[in-house]
């Protein structure tokens, strides 16, 4: 065991940072808080509370457990009790997340206030019973909802909360690394229609947010508020001495790269701490994952069921608190549960956290991680590796998760589609005047959408105003979590009927539902029975596999318009807008612990046309002609078989000695033969080696042929690479970028080129932030490739060996190389 | 450099729904409101707007329902949850409706016209304000609010949920403060419900209009459904010809509104003269006076329905009302024949009563018994839903334990 923990560090002991309680913090505050038994502040609550006292809109980005509520908690309640009509609202991404602060916030103000200063916190989310919506409405001065909700609901019916609104002061954004890509631009926007609507009522509202650690986080709270913000990120709380155990389960098949499943290795560690009483949270991807391992568990520990237990989305909210309890109480030593735990819900520390595989970004393995560690105690956390590329990346590269994250937060605000959604959701709420814009969106731009939905009709424009005039309550026909004009809905058959679990946009459904895919949803698997494009559904129903799906998809790109271009000697990078066509041409399933191929499925289905941003790459000639002379791309190091000799004879003679290519006959010297598909993507020789897939071609014309081959190969390397690389950067799942390669790419001018594109049409910000991170992902695209230990590629380098155009780690090996010798000149 | 539009189209986005014309026709084409219907323009220091005026005379009958000057009954106001004691002269009684761009409200929502109806010596008067452009709302409200000054209760038809809190969002969007705020409020849908849930399968405005005042529209009228996109349409053509519907459709429903505001408070006159009514009608005001507490009122009302025979459907809920009542006043002996009227149908309720009175009233537990098991017994033949059937079997089998208990170890 010892030999696969490939990294252990040690995070010293860390001693609180103590202020005193502020001077001006309202006395009934001061009681409140020592009910709690608090009478000091942390560093960063005191900065916090500063700040915000004096106006600034502020991001505080602090680990887990750190006291993050306070920060906000304590300005704005102050705020609420020394001014008797000043409201704030509160947003969280989850319904789970603002019960818990609810419960917590009711503790806090339960008896301060006379019956008129009270301040009376309110859920108001669509679990709030319809009775006591009215009530909220007119008399809650600290709303706490999400972002859905404010969208569908408070603001389209703006003037039932116009007293709320009238007084609102402060908007309260928990967890706003969670808003990124497609969700997190709708919310900027959101957010864009509640500062208008707040504004015609007089307010002006002042941003407190709170954030993981990500690489941007001034940048981040400045799209949403689009304030300047300040950061706060000076953690004051102690922590205990911290161990950060990585563990890269063992190789069992060296030549494909395979390794032992991350489950399994988790369940003989979590063996050792139920042994030794460990409390211990472990996390996995699925709920699926979740189940499996439970069954597992409690199949070997029968005289310990009671404190074994699972946690997860689906579950019961009474079920959930009495295992939120059974951990504060210590009366549960082990619960398996999903990302469900990882927000902010109160169940106090524990002593060791299991990462069953990455959780697909850092600042979740973070706050994961960050639930070890009860007061100063020592504390473990082990992040067990799967055999994906990221993973083993990261067991490499652990300072990824230590150090300064790299991740950045990234939202579009400006997607034009996005921004066209919400124009018609404000111009319901309130009319837009001439020359009014929309947050940063400057009034032209505005005013050219407003006159193109005059066109429609669902704007008219009367005595300088746009007014909306169409019987359609627009945010309803709006989703904050896709981006199409055309979403398709997934509806799944529950007993007799049929309930919609959600939607993928249009373009994105050939590839994400297609006949025979699975799609996961809150950790379920379905499948998918039928696609109907035409009326926008897909059927699924449930089901309990053990593989996903992958599509297959011949893509094509064609540049709209270069934004930006950086020309080296060896190839060229540039960010821009193209428009990709896509042909879903059949998919294939792999095992989920194994990536293993379990079989290929044809399929029938249109092509799919997007506008979107890419970043890419592409070979100059200079570059092209380095590697031609690199020996790695050439000559014969594998053995073709028995019948080779004969074979390449016959072919010979078939071809009368003569190129096949160019036309020249052999002098002298014999012609090569070439395998028209490679050779390594056959079973065996005799399948390789028939008439069928050989070529005669004189030697420059071979070499041009391999170069083809190898090209293609080396790119597809490079792509899958990059694809599954770039979410360290980006802070995205790998199906929100698309990646397409190809040995004479128009994209490039006929030359070799890999592009990476936002998965959504207009963009979400992915690409242009690749593009600037170009030498970064490079780089470390380089040391993957270099150091892994597979022959020819494998799951966790440039992908799985042995298929057309993927594999040849050496020949993307060359690639980048090449590309980074530039960066070290 | 490429259009919003162009980028948009590219982005997969239909703008244009293609029938509509691009630009609007040439003035001359235009038929203006003016040239469509007779009104006059209101003048207020927020701009001009277009009413329309008529008076529909004292004998005026909308179907068999004449529309008299009559003041709301107490029993009215005290169902509106109004103060009976303030009189409600009907000199200070509006009758309202709008039209509106919309069914599914939020504050895009906003009304076009607004009918104002009231009695005035020479007849009924109706006033219909029109909104000739979104951009004028503020001198359509302002005229709005003056025409209602004098007022001191709306009457309407569904107007708390829907007409009022509508016109409340639109004079908060202007900035000023809606005159229906201050105003009591008459809402007839509440009543209407209750009393023609029985009688009538819809309680909507158009069948009460069809169903109760003997009425039908002329081919004038357009379905409501059908408003806002006449208004929508008018504003991109200019054309005002089609109005002439929604002007008509909107002077229907506060005439209708009227009619059946006089037809209701006939109808709370019943318990003086219950023979010029049906069992259906003594029954549903019955349960009016019974929601108010009139107990004594919604007995003789309900025995005057039970006398005249009513449908078979209804008979058993009639015999339950009364005797509930019945048992109130300690009437045993009345409320006795009730229910064994109403158990002789099956009725399970009346079984499970009197089980409980002979228990509780009689002590006498043998009875009890019988009618436990009766009610047992009927249970499986009964059309209830499995969930209902469960409860009701549960309870039936405790109470039958009880009585057992209670037999063999007498007090």
């Amino acid at each position: 065991m010892a030999e696969n923990i490939v990294g252990w560090h040690t995070e010293p002991p860390r001693a609180a940072q103590w202020e005193p309680l502020p001077e001006r913090l309202p006395s009934p505050l001061i009681t409140a808080l020592s009910r709690l038994g608090i009478d000091r502040l942390y560093g960063h609550q005191r900065v916090a509370w500063e700040q915000a006292r004096a106006g600034q809109d502020v991001v505080i980005v602090t680990a887990t457990a750190s006291g993050k509520t306070l920060c906000y908690n304590l300005p704005v309640l102050a705020t609420l009790l020394e001014a008797a009509n000043a409201t704030a609202l509160y947003l969280f991404p989850t319904k789970a997340l603002t019960q818990d602060q609810h419960t917590l916030l009711e503790k806090m103000t339960g008896d301060i206030g006379t019956p008129n200063t009270r301040i009376a916190p309110a859920v108001y989310d669509g679990d709030t019973p319809a009775n006591k919506r009215v009530g909220i409405r007119n008399r809650a001065r600290l709303v706490l909802t999400n972002p859905d909700m404010l969208h569908t609901a408070i603001l389209p019916h703006h003037t039932q909360w116009q007293n709320f609104l009238s007084n609102l002061r402060f908007v309260v954004i928990d967890e706003i690394h969670v808003y990124r890509g497609v969700f997190g631009s709708h919310l900027a926007n959101v957010l864009r229609r509640l500062r208008r609507v707040a504004n015609f009522y007089g307010a002006s509202l002042q941003h407190i947010m709170t954030s993981a650690t990500i690489a941007n986080p001034r940048q981040h709270a400045e799209r949403l508020a689009e304030k300047s913000v300040v950061v706060i990120d000076q953690d004051g709380s102690p922590g205990g001495e911290r161990h950060f155990l990585l563990y890269n389960p063992p190789i069992v098949q060296a030549e494909l790269g395979i390794r032992r499943s991350a489950i399994s290795e988790s369940l003989r560690l979590i063996d050792d701490l139920i042994i030794h009483d460990v409390q211990s949270l472990v996390f996995a991807r699925a709920r699926r994952t979740v189940e499996l391992m439970l069954k597992d568990l409690l199949s070997r520990w029968q005289e310990r069921r009671e404190r074994i237990r699972g946690y997860r989305s689906g579950y019961l909210p009474v079920e959930r608190r009495r295992i939120e309890a059974g951990l504060r109480q210590a009366k549960i030593c082990t619960v398996i549960t999903t990302n469900a735990l990882e927000l902010g819900i109160d169940i106090g520390g524990v002593d060791a956290i299991l990462l069953v595989g990455y959780p697909g970004s850092i600042a979740a393995t973070r706050q994961q991680a960050g639930r070890a560690g009860r007061r100063e105690n020592a504390s473990l956390a082990v992040f067990v590796a799967s055999g994906g590329p990221l993973d083993q990346y990261l067991v490499r590269h652990p300072e990824f998760l230590l150090e300064k994250s790299p991740e950045q937060a990234l939202i579009n605000p400006d997607n034009l589609l996005i921004l066209l959604k919400h124009l018609q959701c404000a111009a319901f709420e309130l009319p837009f005047s001439k020359g009014e814009g929309f947050g940063s969106t400057s009034a032209p731009v505005v005013e050219e959408i407003l006159s193109l939905l005059e066109g429609t009709g669902e704007i008219h424009q009367g005595n300088g105003r746009f007014f909306w005039s169409a019987d359609v309550y627009p945010a309803a026909q709006v989703s904050l979590r896709s981006i199409s004009a055309q979403p398709v809905l997934l509806q799944a058959q529950v007993e007799d009927s049929f309930v919609t679990i959600g939607s993928v946009d249009r373009e994105s459904a050939c590839w994400m539902v297609h006949p025979g895919a699975i799609y996961l949803h809150e950790g379920s698997s379905f499948v998918v029975e039928t696609l109907d494009l035409e009326n926008r559904r897909a059927e699924l129903t449930l089901t309990d596999v053990d593989y996903f799906t992958e599509a297959r998809q011949r893509v094509d790109a064609e540049c709209l318009q270069i934004l930006s271009r950086q020309e080296e000697r060896m190839g060229t990078r540039v960010f821009g807008e193209i428009r990709v066509t896509t042909q879903v041409t059949g998919y294939r399933r792999l095992r989920w612990l194994t990536q293993e191929n379990m079989g290929e499925f044809p399929l029938e289905l249109p092509a799919t046309n997007m506008r979107t941003i890419a970043y890419w790459i592409s070979l100059s000639s200079a570059g092209l002609e380095q590697l031609r002379q690199t020996g790695s791309w050439c000559g014969e190091s594998v053995s073709y078989g028995k019948n080779w000799t004969r074979q390449k004879e016959l072919t010979r003679r078939r071809d009368e000695y003569t190129c096949q290519v160019c036309g020249r006959k052999e002098v002298k010297q014999a012609h090569h033969v070439h395998h028209k598909l490679p050779f390594r993507t056959f079973d065996d020789y005799e399948q390789a080696n028939q008439l069928e897939n050989l070529v005669t071609l004189c030697p420059s014309c071979h070499q041009r042929a391999e170069m083809t081959v190898r090209m293609r190969s080396g790119l597809a390397g490079l792509g899958y690479l990059l694809h599954h690389l770039a979410p360290l950067l980006v802070m995205c799942d790998p199906n929100d970028l698309g990646v397409w390669s190809e040995p004479q790419s128009a994209l490039g001018g006929a030359t070799p080129t890999v592009v990476l594109y936002d998965n959504y049409p207009g963009g979400v910000g992915l690409s242009e932030s690749l593009y600037h991170a170009h030498e970064r992902l490079l780089n470390q695209a380089k040391e993957l490739a270099q150091n892994c230990t597979c022959m020819d590629g494998c799951p966790a380098c440039t992908g799985p060996a042995g298929e057309l155009g993927s594999g040849g780690r050496q020949e993307t090996l060359a690639i980048l190389n090449l590309l980074c010798s530039e960066f070290a000149a | 450099m490429e259009s919003v539009s162009d980028k948009l189209k590219s982005l997969g986005v239909a703008l244009g729904s293609g029938h509509l014309p691009k630009t609007p026709p040439p003035r001359e084409s235009r038929h203006p409101i003016e040239t469509i219907v007779d009104g006059q323009e209101d003048v207020t220091p927020l701009g001009n707007t277009f009413y329309v005026r008529n008076i529909y005379p004292a004998d005026y009958r909308q179907g068999r329902q004449p529309i008299q000057a009559v003041a709301p009954s107490e029993i009215l106001m005290r169902y509106c949850g109004l103060d009976a004691a303030i009189s409600a002269g009907l000199e200070n009684c509006v009758f309202m409706d709008t039209e509106t761009s919309g069914l599914s409200g939020g504050s895009g929502t906003f009304a076009f016209m607004i009918g104002l109806g009231h009695f005035t010596a020479e007849g009924f008067r109706l006033v219909q304000l029109f909104l000739r452009d979104p951009g004028q709302e503020a001198a359509f409200l302002a005229s709005l609010g003056r025409f209602v000054a004098d007022f001191e209760f709306v009457v309407t038809f569904n107007g708390k949920a829907f007409d009022v809190p509508l016109l409340r969002a639109r004079h908060i969007l202007n900035t000023f403060e809606s005159p229906f705020q201050k105003m009591a409020h008459i809402d007839l849908l509440p009543m209407a419900r209750k009393l023609w849930r029985q009688a009538l399968p819809s309680r909507a405005l158009l069948a009460l209009e069809q169903d109760v005042l003997g009425f039908s529209r002329t081919l004038d009228d357009i379905p409501g459904c059908e408003v806002p996109q006449i208004y929508f349409d008018y504003l991109r053509s200019g054309d005002a010809t089609a109005l002439n519907g929604v002007f008509y459709h909107n002077a229907m429903d506060i005439i209708s509104l009227a009619a059946l505001f006089n037809h209701i408070n006939q109808l709370m006159c019943a318990p003086y003269v219950p023979e010029v009514y049906t069992a259906l009608e003594l029954a549903a005001v019955g349960r009016i006076y019974e929601d108010l507490g009139m107990a004594d009122v919604a007995l003789a009302l309900y025995q005057a329905s039970l006398a005249k025979k009513p449908p078979a459907t209804y008979l058993q809920e009639y015999l339950l009302r009364g005797a509930n009542l019945l048992k109130r006043y300690a009437r045993w002996e009345e409320a006795l024949a009730h229910w064994l009227e109403a158990s002789r149908s099956g009725n399970i309720a009346a079984m499970i009563e009197l089980a409980k009175y002979h228990e509780h009233h009689r002590r006498d537990y043998s009875e009890a018994i019988k009618w436990t098991q009766t009610a047992l017994d009927s249970l499986c033949c009964n059309g209830f839903s499995s969930a209902i059937r469960n409860q009701v079997m549960s309870d039936l089998q405790h109470r039958l334990e009880r009585l057992h208990r209670k037999r063999t170890q007498p007090r």
